[in-house]
């Protein structure tokens, strides 16, 4: 039993676990980095004591080793965590809009194929990315014939429908934006993704412009992206079947 | 091959379905024409904005912006965001000294949020026409790139600029970039040879502007086959391109070293203090075109050496590749339209695996700081109705009554007769009836104010105490069941100075 190379697989998984942490700035993390990706037997150990502990090597580049957290994982931060911590009790509605505006966000930053492959860097603020889904969202009530929700049937609200009924801003005396309205919604993602190393903040002020960083690239091109695509396939091929019989 | 490398990299995707780059030299020639179209852009819109823009020349910002980021290119990296703004916002200034800072640093936004296509849906993007078969003319969309940010290894956010913007300042049509390259570098080796030091100086400057090119080109080469590197065509062109990329940096540095050596050598011929500052300036864009071609063979090198190790890996471990993911058409549209619940769970699970890992808690002293002055939890938006106060309007005697003022007179007024203790002043302000506690406040305060008494206009009907009455202090301390202190000795009697204590 290499007991150093068990080690240093654990270091290197130290590392990934920091992800405001970069390759160039710590020279053993860049060092361990290249190993995995030249030597097939730490990667190999990597990837076995990463399952064991609950994580996966999403993807590795020059600019980082990322790793993703499989649902259960004592590593996971899962949307609910996100707004127990933060404040407000979490009701379903407040974790979908949320949720909502994490993928609204990903999708104004790479709204194309072609934007995550060349890993292309536009700045968003809280703004721009809610007047974009509101954009979305009216087109949508546009094409919708019917769009307003039977009262006995709650569910069948769809998300876009539930996000133009939510309040813009809503200001307060002393104009700072409320904590109910859509864009602290954004703020408060979007400062968590500075946290998380996802983007970046690059001007002050009040409207923080983020620009995305190689994480956010990686998580959405890899776990995040596959995951969406696939539990949308699959309820499009459930819908089919129902409407078969 | 890296020029089409170049052009097939920045030429974005077709509109129609591309079934080959263009290769006819008249679509080159378009392409290369429409590189300067952004530039001549913000010139023109300028006219459009908002207050007085004539005194700055944007084209000559842009191209400044330009250079500054060459300058700073070296192999990955460039300049920052900021710095490239501050450096703009300088040139405008001297175009216009007399404006305001303000509008300098303006200035500057707006050209550097243009070039890096910041404004959403503002990338620069032409049709043109090609010619293809006989006489058969297909639309095509051409993209042009000239600044862009780049991650760095160290997580910074760096500006780089790209091979057709350094094109921009070289003036010349697109050819082929290591050639070249090879032909301004033999020109100069000649001009030296020769004496003519001013043409040396162009070409030395032609020179190092087509180094940068060269070594932007090949390390965004690089870059993007490191990105993906489960997705590279794994033909053998890759590794042939690298060795040809190479060959030529061998090349460039055994005529650059030649160069070098002829210039140190001359340098000691000539005396004239000119030419020897012409001369300096050479060999210092020589001995910069060599510190650039080092460092590329370096990263080449490297590059030989991994990549058929990381194919090797690959038979047996393929990696978890990027996937070019629509998130507009293919996930955010159809989540839009998903009923609340499955939209919920489809949400949850793509934040989930989006933030991929916890923070570890990390205790410390900066964190558990950040975590006590964190903002405090948020409360339900119930607004709460803020109780109204009923205010009374202030009386002449202020919120005093006239029955307590009347007792409190009284009871100061024996220190006329005899001095008197504040506790036994107290005590007798204690047993009046009515507004008990104005009296008490009213004695208590006339006994400190005469303490040490300041003059001012009295209106005599105020008047709690006589007008001589004054405050004693002599160590007594006062023992009264509300307050402490001194107990002070309140004397009003007239003339006799130093009475009994």
């Amino acid at each position: 039993m290499d007991e150093e190379l068990l080690r240093q697989a654990g270091r290197l998984i130290q590392f990934g676990l920091q992800p405001r942490l970069h390759p160039g700035q710590d020279r053993e993390y860049k060092e361990l980095l290249s190993r995995f990706r030249l030597d097939l037997e730490f990667d190999e150990t990597v990837r076995a004591i990463a399952e064991g502990l609950g994580l996966e090597v999403a993807a590795t580049s020059d600019l980082g080793f990322f790793l993703a957290a499989q649902p259960g994982s004592v590593f996971a931060y899962t949307l609910g965590t996100f707004r127990r911590e933060r404040g407000t009790a979490a009701s379903v509605d407040d974790r979908l809009l949320h949720g909502l505006a994490m993928v609204a966000i990903v999708a104004y930053f790479y709204p194309n194929a072609r934007d995550i492959e060349h890993a292309e860097i536009h700045p968003a603020t809280a703004r721009d990315v809610d007047r974009f889904l509101r954009g979305v969202c009216e087109d949508l009530k546009r094409k919708q014939k019917d769009p307003d929700v039977l009262i006995d049937q709650p569910e069948f609200e769809q998300a876009w429908h539930l996000y133009l009924r939510h309040p813009e801003a809503v200001e307060t005396t002393d104009r700072r934006r409320a904590q109910r309205g859509a864009l602290s919604i954004f703020d408060r993602c979007l400062t968590l993704l500075d946290e998380r190393g996802l983007v970046r903040a690059q001007k002050d002020g009040q409207d923080v412009a983020y620009v995305p960083m190689e994480r956010m690239r990686v998580m959405v091109g890899s776990v995040a992206g596959h995951y969406a695509y696939e539990t949308l396939a699959r309820h499009r091929r459930d819908q089919q079947e129902t409407e078969l019989k | 091959m890296v020029a089409a490398m170049s052009a097939s990299e920045t030429d974005g995707k077709s509109v129609d379905a591309p079934t080959g780059t263009p290769s006819s030299r008249e679509a080159r020639r378009q392409r290369t024409l429409l590189h300067t179209a952004p530039i001549h852009a913000l010139e023109t819109n300028k006219a459009m904005w908002e207050g007085d823009w004539e005194v700055y020349d944007m084209r000559r910002l842009q191209m400044s912006a330009i250079e500054t980021t060459l300058d700073h290119q070296g192999l990955e990296g460039g300049i920052s965001r900021r710095s490239l703004s501050e450096a703009i916002a300088q040139v405008a200034a001297q175009m216009a000294p007399d404006r305001p800072r303000a509008q300098h640093l303006e200035a500057a936004e707006r050209v550097l949020s243009h070039l890096l296509n910041e404004a959403s849906g503002s990338e620069f993007l032409y049709p043109y026409q090609e010619l293809i078969g006989t006489g058969f003319w297909r639309r095509r969309l051409h993209s042009v790139k000239v600044l862009d940010q780049r991650q760095t290894e160290d997580g910074s956010l760096v500006v780089r600029a790209s091979a057709e913007a350094i094109n921009l300042l070289i003036g010349a049509l697109d050819v082929d970039i290591a050639d070249a390259q090879k032909a301004e570098e033999r020109l100069l080796d000649q001009y030296i040879q020769e004496g003519r030091f001013t043409e040396a100086q162009k070409s030395a400057e032609r020179a190092r502007l087509r180094s940068a090119q060269y070594v932007t080109d090949i390390s965004t080469f690089l870059r993007i086959i490191r990105q993906d590197i489960g997705r590279v065509d794994w033909s053998g062109e890759v590794l042939d391109e690298i060795k040809r990329a190479s060959q030529h940096l061998e090349e460039r540095a055994r005529d650059e070293a030649a160069m070098h050596d002829v210039l140190v050598g001359k340098l000691d011929t000539i005396t004239e203090p000119d030419q020897r500052v012409v001369m300096h300036d050479l060999i210092e864009i020589i001995m910069g075109c060599q510190r650039r071609h080092r460092g590329l063979h370096g990263l080449l090198m490297r590059a030989e050496e991994e990549i058929p190790a990381e194919q090797l890996r690959q038979r047996f471990a393929p990696p978890a590749s990027i996937a070019s993911i629509s998130m507009g058409r293919d996930v955010l549209d159809p989540l839009l339209v998903l009923p609340r619940k499955i939209a919920a769970d489809l949400t949850a699970g793509f934040f989930e695996r989006l933030m991929g890992v916890r923070l570890p808690e990390i205790i410390d002293l900066f964190h558990l700081f950040d975590a006590l002055l964190a903002p405090r939890r948020e409360f339900p938006e119930d607004e709460r109705d803020v109780e109204a106060l009923e205010l009374d309007a202030e009386g002449v005697n202020g919120t005093f009554s006239a029955e307590a003022i009347e007792a409190a007179r009284q009871i100061l007024d024996t220190t006329r007769v005899r001095s008197a203790r504040l506790s036994e002043l107290l005590s007798q302000a204690r047993r009046v009836r009515v507004d008990r506690d104005q009296v008490i406040d009213l004695v208590r305060l006339s006994a400190l104010w005469a303490y040490a008494p300041e003059p001012v206009t009295r209106h005599l009907e105020l008047t709690t105490m006589p007008d001589e009455m004054r405050s004693i202090r002599d160590g007594h301390v006062l023992s009264d069941p509300d307050y402490g202190g001194d107990d002070l000795l309140v004397d009003a009697r007239v003339a006799e100075v130093g009475g009994d204590g």
